[in-house]
């Protein structure tokens, strides 16, 4: 008796696990992984929409300095895709990814996308091809020396 | 046997709790287009002691400037002393930073959609970090609900 509840039980535990973004660290300075990131994304078609230095927006403003900044990243076509799949996907474009300082490097990670997935999943293929376009940028990224 | 469907009902009562939050908030503005809409909005986004940071179109750097869509629009704005919070608590926190709502010009109005902060924060398994996230949820609320009237 105790095993089909406990089955059910980390079933419905499993469904409810954090998944993981997409993510990619190496070596060097915010500036080097941001000319870095920017290979990267060209050789993918993507484009750096806009970086938005939150390490230096609280620093200016006497805050302590997170080493955090995100950047935004996409395609035109993406428009077209979240239009097509579920206009709310509009609301993930363009796509994010944050970099963050670490005593290692640079870390920049996507954000997860899994819980989109779950609550539309008729956007399924679309966020899924998102993602997937993210984690080659992101190897490439690494790999860029 | 009794523990077991104790810890089966609870994580059901979790994932029942869950699903309540909505992905999106949403407010509809009627007899305003796309430019009066966003400015009632920065208003209403400094009345609730946040900072504009910026306005852009969906597809801006994506295509020409001439292209870009003229009816959707997004608008981007923080409060400096809740960042610096949160990140202190948890550097998770980055997914829902910079604030922002999207504007969607339709036939009689804008609409103005925000992602859910508290939708986001469920993934996170992180308890004490929904407390902070449903309050920027009320944030985004009370913001949505000004830029209305």
């Amino acid at each position: 008796m105790k095993t089909p509840i406990f089955a059910l039980a980390l079933i419905v535990a499993t469904a409810q696990a954090v998944a993981s973004p997409v993510s990619a660290s190496k070596a060097g300075s915010m500036q080097s992984a941001l000319d870095d990131l920017s290979l990267a994304l060209i050789d993918h078609g993507y484009q750096l929409v806009k970086v938005q230095p939150i390490d230096n927006a609280l620093v200016k403003r006497g805050y302590a300095d997170p080493g955090i900044r995100i950047a935004f990243v996409g395609k035109e076509e993406q428009i077209q895709q979240a239009l097509a799949a579920d206009p709310a996907l509009l609301n993930l474009l363009p796509l994010r990814l944050t970099m963050e300082k670490g005593a290692d490097g640079i870390r920049i990670s996507s954000d997860d996308l899994a819980q989109w997935r779950e609550r539309m999943p008729s956007a399924g293929p679309v966020l899924q091809k998102w993602e997937d376009e993210l984690a080659a940028i992101l190897s490439d990224y690494r790999s860029i020396e | 046997m009794f523990k077991s469907l104790l810890m089966l009902v609870c994580l059901l009562l979790a994932s029942i709790t869950q699903a309540a939050e909505p992905a999106l908030l949403t407010q509809f503005v009627g007899g305003r287009n796309l430019d009066q809409a966003t400015e009632t909005l920065k208003q209403a986004i400094a009345a609730r002691n946040y900072t504009f940071v910026r306005q852009q179109a969906i597809d801006s750097r994506l295509v020409p400037v001439d292209w870009e869509a003229k009816s959707v629009r997004i608008v981007y704005f923080c409060n400096f002393d809740l960042m610096d919070a949160a990140l202190r608590r948890s550097k998770l926190t980055t997914q829902i930073m910079p604030c922002r709502i999207t504007l969607i010009e339709v036939d009689k109005g804008v609409n103005l959609i925000a992602v859910n902060p508290a939708w986001i924060s469920e993934q996170w398994n992180a308890p004490d970090l929904h407390s902070g996230c449903q309050q920027l949820k009320q944030d985004y609320l009370a913001i949505l609900e000004e830029a209305a009237l």
